[in-house]
């Protein structure tokens, strides 16, 4: 092998490479320089930049032979002498950061950009960033970070030349403090899964079904198993346990052995000296398959003869939302508007792609490293199929580089802890960008009816909504999801008279599951854009009709649950629209042309949506959070409580902070470990902050009685009347620090750390009214969108929104939820589409799922609605989920405003808008009349 | 991606040798940024790889004694997009070259690789064809030049033979009173695969609206960029108008032959085609073009 010199973040190196070792794999797993990320290999996502003599390279095909003597800096590379680089630090203090995937990759861009030029324009930020991903979107806080950090005033995300603080700011509660996790992600010392190895490590591979729906006949592994360097070769035979696994039903083949039923499905499993081996194993297996009819779309699955998917039938669920008479309801419209809607499958497109390492330790228990949304449905799932009990499995979190819902489901977890059972060694089972792409579940494609009635002044009177959803091979969280998407099918909006029929089936489409706005952003677009319609037909403002149907406290929702409190819609939508009537006037929706090309129309279209805070529907949700004050003053907050970038240490770090009276960064948010932190549950419905936040904040309190109950003979005061503040406790002029304080509660005999479980207010399932959810966040979007009429192209301007989020905890996290979520929103409305035909996947690369880039960020305006919901902490909701649902029908009820098409399907295809305008091409900014209806 | 023979010529003559040893099996590298995910991918499963990064001379870019340009294959799309000597005389080549695909890649791509790849989609050959260039190829049989316009035999396809390499790509020298300009539409912006491009060039007689020469190249519309040759004569020796660019458009809408895929419809593109022809020859007047 030839011998690669080059130099290393200023440091000579040496290392034997082969002609297809790559530079990325050069610097992460011979060197250890793991700050470099991979997320595609397919020199699309920019993640594994690093600078090569100066100038950035995608290092993922980047061959290490190119380095001979060339000078190559990572992420690593960037801090001098402890002091970070101007740009580490202003994407710290700006929250250009939230998984934190993406952040070596975009900072070395943009260091090489401010070597060149050291003050760059917006325009030349976006132009070097251009195609250089950030899933999470954060793509204005990076804007502004380089211009910062380029000493220059930062223009979208500061208020005052600073990032925003809530007017109901306390000491660390609703301020813009940097995630705690910040500093290790932008310097590269974040360890994601597959920046852990051990020594001897084995590396897992699978074997895919080679058809969407067929018989397995026969599996033949004598030869895999007969390859130099292999060490396992595992079928479905080798299962212990449980054959099966899955969120809510058991349906999910941990390897398949009667059928496969998409192209994602596991058949077999290796493990072996190299990655390299492994897949040239996979290739040696032979499978004999007996094809079957593939179910490819519901309306197939419904299909009287359809091949069943499973035994027992196609249909999943026909879920049920009831309220009043919805015929009598109808009787009573002047007028009833319909519309059909579909949205398509989506993907996460997570940046870290999954990756699971198993070993057996010495005491004989299974640990297995994950960055999975659910430590402890994990533990319990490869307990399970391992056939062992749950205690001999061990769960440690990573980091995470996104998951938006896509790693609430096992991935190679179960394998790779099966794999390192039958080895006796550790095995990583990581996957490709393409296996990801094909393996994980989807956001539900969706078919959706909406029928709406109206009186003449514009109050709903019913509503009847069918929901046709996609949920694809296996279950995975189907039932729920689309349960969200019924109950708020109707809109945050109260109706008297409603019937909502929601059916999922399965299908030999990869599995649908969770992906944030669970079910709503697919019912909001359809209700949305329904809802418009309506307002064109009947002549009244949009905005208006929304306001005079919308939930309040007192109304009954859907589901026949009482609003109480913490419903702050109407001021949402009132913050919205007085803002777009500044900019437009009354009649805010006319459009107006671009005044540099008057071919391309311009318009602002609006939407609101709501979003449950936790589980609900019955489900018992509960959390649990450990604080403990360590003597070194030092805080840990420990539960197993999955970030996935949406800010969770930020939150239980404020909290922590606020109510020990500690300085905030002297609070420290463990990673998840189902050994040494408590359950904090799954991280999905908006939740974390509700339940966890709450838990930690109890925890908290609770350790503040054992410093109050050791120190209060010291400070010669009675506990009551401690103060708690700036990590010290103070009294009748003494103070002692939090730290002795912890060592003086040891001495007494108790150690300073407590527990808390937090139990959320029961709710009830759907179907039996009551509260089926203890709280609800609002939003309400609008967007001012260009239509080129000559190509079809949209481009979102700005979007203009306000949320209802109960109370801001963190506002870096808050507004980067928000942001995160609106751009998102823009990918799905404009971009975004994961094409399945005949069962098989058009998006087998990156390249071909087209998220939005920094190029799609527009101008956003935020205002923020702090209604407090009494049972959150500090009266906070969740957030993580709201922004991204009303995105799409702004954009939509926008594009209608600009040139009068209705759109009824997401992703907007510029062609397809180009065909609709074609009959009025010689009016092209016919936007809606209202004398003339629609 | 393995079980390939790796080669690292230091000349041009040892790089033709091993490749017409391998005929078909052979593959150039260069930038790597097809080749390298095509083979991750197994799409393509060379016998060989030979990088051509070690032969002197092929980064170069050189002024030749015409007063035109010399751009070697191995010129990175960074380099061209900021050499004095592409900006000051070829401005739309600079323009295209700094905007296509990300900044990572443009440190990698090679001109060579851009076009040798020949996908009907490459956005430096409709302004290099539309600019008259020429490519430089060397092979067994010693050097040859063919005009860049003939160069593509299909998509992926070109007139390389086994053995052959392209070494350089020829610019004439600039014209006087000439301006260009290229425009790509994607569905997303530019990281994606154009679904048309468009180069214009535009001479006018001196003082006068008046066209004197002008080329249209389509890219992505046919299974090799093409020149509307229609829409090209219609303007020769007419004045600019709106009605001559208008009639431009459809001529060259008109002669793109594209096919309906997963980007776009053929009755799409032919549609582009048209827009973004009068857009470009309406740009090349105005403050958008780009003097060549
Ligand atoms: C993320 C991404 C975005 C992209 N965006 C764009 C875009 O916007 N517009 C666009 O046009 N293209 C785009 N591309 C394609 C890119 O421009 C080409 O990949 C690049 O120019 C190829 O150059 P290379 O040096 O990397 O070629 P290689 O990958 O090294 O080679 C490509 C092909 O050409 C052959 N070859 C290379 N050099 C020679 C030579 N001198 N003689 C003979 N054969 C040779 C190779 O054998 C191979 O078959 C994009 C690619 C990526 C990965
Ligand atoms: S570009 Fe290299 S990993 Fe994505
Ligand atoms: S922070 Fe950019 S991808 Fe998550």
């Amino acid at each position: 092998m030839p011998t690669l010199r080059m130099t290393v973040n200023g440091r000579p190196v040496e290392v034997d490479v082969a002609p297809d070792d790559f530079l990325a794999h050069v610097l992460r797993y011979r060197l250890g320089l793991t700050g470099t990320k991979i997320g595609c290999e397919e020199a699309e996502c920019g993640a594994c930049t690093v600078l090569v003599n100066g100038h950035p390279v995608d290092s993922c095909i980047f061959p290490a032979m190119k380095a001979q003597e060339a000078e190559v800096i990572t992420i690593e590379g960037l801090a001098a002498n402890g002091e970070l680089h101007p740009l580490q630090r202003a994407f710290v203090e700006w929250g250009a950061v939230q998984c934190g995937f993406c952040t070596p990759g975009i900072i070395m861009t943009a260091k090489a950009l401010l070597d060149r030029s050291p003050a760059p324009t917006e325009e030349a930020i976006r132009a070097a960033l251009k195609d250089t991903y950030c899933r999470c979107g954060c793509y204005l806080e990076i804007v502004d970070a380089i211009l910062v950090a380029s000493g220059q005033p930062p223009r979208h995300t500061a208020h005052n030349g600073r990032p925003p603080t809530s007017p109901k700011a306390l000491r660390a509660v609703g301020r813009p403090l940097p995630r705690p996790d910040a500093v290790a992600k932008v310097t590269g010392q974040a360890k994601y899964t597959d920046d852990y190895s051990f020594p001897n490590m084995l590396y897992g591979a699978t074997l895919r079904a080679a058809h969407p729906h067929a018989r397995i006949v026969r599996v033949e592994t004598a030869r895999a198993r007969a390859l130099p360097g292999v060490h396992a070769v595992l079928t479905a035979e080798d299962v212990p346990g449980e054959k099966h696994h899955g969120l809510i039903f058991d349906d999910w083949p941990v390897l398949c052995y009667d059928k496969v039923r998409y192209v994602g499905d596991a058949v077999a499993i290796v493990a072996a000296e190299t990655p390299e081996i492994a897949r040239r194993a996979l290739a040696l297996i032979e499978v004999e398959y007996e094809p079957l009819p593939a179910v490819t779309s519901p309306q197939e699955a419904l299909a009287p003869g359809a091949p069943h998917v499973h035994e027992g039938g196609n249909l999943l669920k026909h879920i049920k939302v009831r309220k009043g008479d919805v015929e009598a309801g109808f009787a009573q419209a002047d007028v009833i508007v319909e519309g059909e809607y579909h949205t398509p499958m989506y993907e996460h497109a997570f940046l870290e792609p999954e990756c699971a390492i198993a070993r057996v330790a010495e005491d004989g228990k299974v640990e297995v490293i994950v960055g999975s949304q659910i430590p402890y449905e994990d533990r319990r799932q490869i307990a399970r199929c391992l056939g062992v009990p749950e205690e001999q499995v061990r769960v440690k979190g990573a980091f995470i580089g996104g998951g938006f819902g896509g790693k609430e489901d096992i991935a190679g977890q179960i394998h790779a802890a099966l794999l390192a059972k039958a080895t006796g060694r550790p095995v990583k089972v990581l996957y490709s960008r393409q296996e990801s792409l094909r393996v994980h579940p989807k956001r539900h494609a969706t078919w959706i009816r909406v029928r709406l009635g109206a009186t003449r002044d514009g109050r709903l009177v019913a509503a009847e909504v069918k929901i046709l959803g996609d949920a694809g091979a296996y279950a995975s969280l189907s039932d729920k999801v689309m349960t969200r998407a019924a109950t708020h099918a109707t809109g945050p909006y109260e109706i008297p008279h409603v019937k909502v029929d929601c059916y999922t089936t399965y299908t030999n489409n990869p599995p649908a599951g969770a992906f944030r706005g669970f079910g709503v952003t697919q019912s909001a677009f359809a209700i949305e854009s329904t809802l418009d319609v309506l307002a064109h037909t009947l002549g009244v403002d949009p905005l208006e009709l929304r306001l005079r149907n919308a939930l309040r406290p007192g109304a009954v929702t859907s589901t026949g649950q009482v609003l109480r409190e913490s419903v702050g819609l109407v001021s949402c939508l009132e913050q919205v629209g007085a803002h777009v009537r500044s900019e437009r006037g009354a009649e805010w929706w006319r459009p107006f042309p671009n005044p540099a090309d008057p071919a391309r129309v311009r318009a602002w279209g609006l939407a609101a949506c709501y979003k449950n805070t936790g589980l609900g529907g019955g489900a018992p949700d509960r959390g649990a959070a450990e604080v403990e004050v360590l003597e070194n003053g030092r805080v840990v907050v420990r539960t197993a409580a999955a970030e996935i970038g949406q800010g969770l240490p930020a939150v239980l770090a404020a909290i922590v902070a606020e109510e020990l009276g500690v300085p905030y960064d002297q609070v420290d948010v463990a990673l998840p470990d189902t050994d040494t932190t408590p359950d904090g549950g799954p991280t999905t419905a908006s939740r974390q902050t509700y339940i966890n936040g709450n838990a930690a904040r109890m925890a908290a309190r609770r350790v503040r009685d054992i410093l109050a109950w050791a120190t209060c003979e010291a400070l010669g005061a009675p506990q009551a009347e401690l103060d708690f503040r700036d990590g010290l406790i103070a009294a009748r002029g003494h103070t002692v620090s939090v730290g002795q304080a912890a060592r003086m509660a040891r001495e007494a005999g108790r150690r300073p750390v407590a527990r808390a479980r937090f139990e959320a207010p029961p709710t009830r399932p759907l179907g039996q009214g009551g509260d089926m959810h203890v709280g609800f966040s609002f939003g309400v979007q609008a967007a001012l969108v260009e239509v080129d009429t000559r190509t079809g192209e949209v481009a979102v301007l700005k979007v203009v929104n306000a949320h209802d989020i109960g109370r801001a905890i963190n506002m870096l996290g808050l507004f980067g939820q928000i942001r995160g979520g609106i751009i998102m929103g823009i990918g799905n409305a404009l971009t975004e589409e994961f094409p399945v035909e005949g069962g098989v996947p058009f998006c087998t690369t990156l390249s071909r799922y087209k998220m939005p880039s920094i190029r799609h960020a527009p101008e956003i305006v935020t205002y923020l609605v702090e209604d407090e919901l009494p049972s959150g902490p500090y009266g906070a909701k969740g957030v993580g989920e709201i922004a991204s649902i009303p995105t799409a029908a702004a954009v939509a009820n926008a594009v209608y405003h600009a040139v009068g098409v209705r759109v009824t399907k997401t992703p907007l295809d510029q062609e397809w808008l180009l065909r609709a305008l074609r009959p009025r091409k010689d009016s092209p900014s016919a936007g809606p009349r209202h004398d003339s209806g629609h | 991606m393995k079980g390939f023979e790796y080669y690292a010529p230091e000349t041009l003559d040892a790089a033709v040798e091993i490749l017409a040893r391998y005929g078909e099996g052979a593959y150039p590298v260069a930038g790597g940024t097809d080749l390298i995910p095509k083979m991750r991918y197994g799409h393509v499963a060379p016998q060989a790889v030979v990088n051509l990064k070690r032969i002197p001379g092929l980064n170069r870019i050189t002024s030749l004694e015409n007063g035109g340009l010399h751009v070697g294959a191995l010129v990175t799309l960074t380099q061209l997009s900021r050499e004095a000597l592409v900006r000051e005389r070829y401005p739309v080549v600079a323009h295209i070259a700094g905007k296509m695909a990300s900044a990572q890649v443009r440190n990698l791509a090679t001109v060579g690789g851009n076009l040798c790849n020949a996908a009907p989609s490459a956005d430096l050959a409709p302004p290099l064809i539309a600019l008259d260039a020429e490519a430089l190829i060397v092979g067994p049989e010693g050097e040859r030049r063919v005009p860049l316009e003939h160069f593509f035999t299909g998509p992926g396809a070109t007139v390389l033979g086994p053995g052959e390499l392209l070494t350089a790509v020829l610019l004439p020298p600039p014209q006087p009173h000439t301006r260009a300009m290229y425009i790509k539409h994607a569905h997303r912006e530019a990281l994606d695969i154009a679904i048309v491009g468009v180069a214009a060039l535009v001479r006018l007689a001196p003082g006068t609206a008046t066209c004197q020469g002008a080329r249209i190249v389509l890219g992505a519309v046919a299974p090799t960029p093409i020149r509307a040759r229609e829409a090209e004569a219609l303007l020769e020796g007419a004045p600019l108008t709106e009605e001559h660019i208008a009639e431009a458009g459809r001529l060259a809408a008109q002669a793109a032959r594209p096919i309906d895929d997963v980007r776009g419809s053929a009755w799409y593109r032919r549609k582009m085609v048209d827009v973004l022809t009068r857009r470009a020859i309406a740009g090349t007047r105005g403050e958008g073009g780009d003097l060549t």
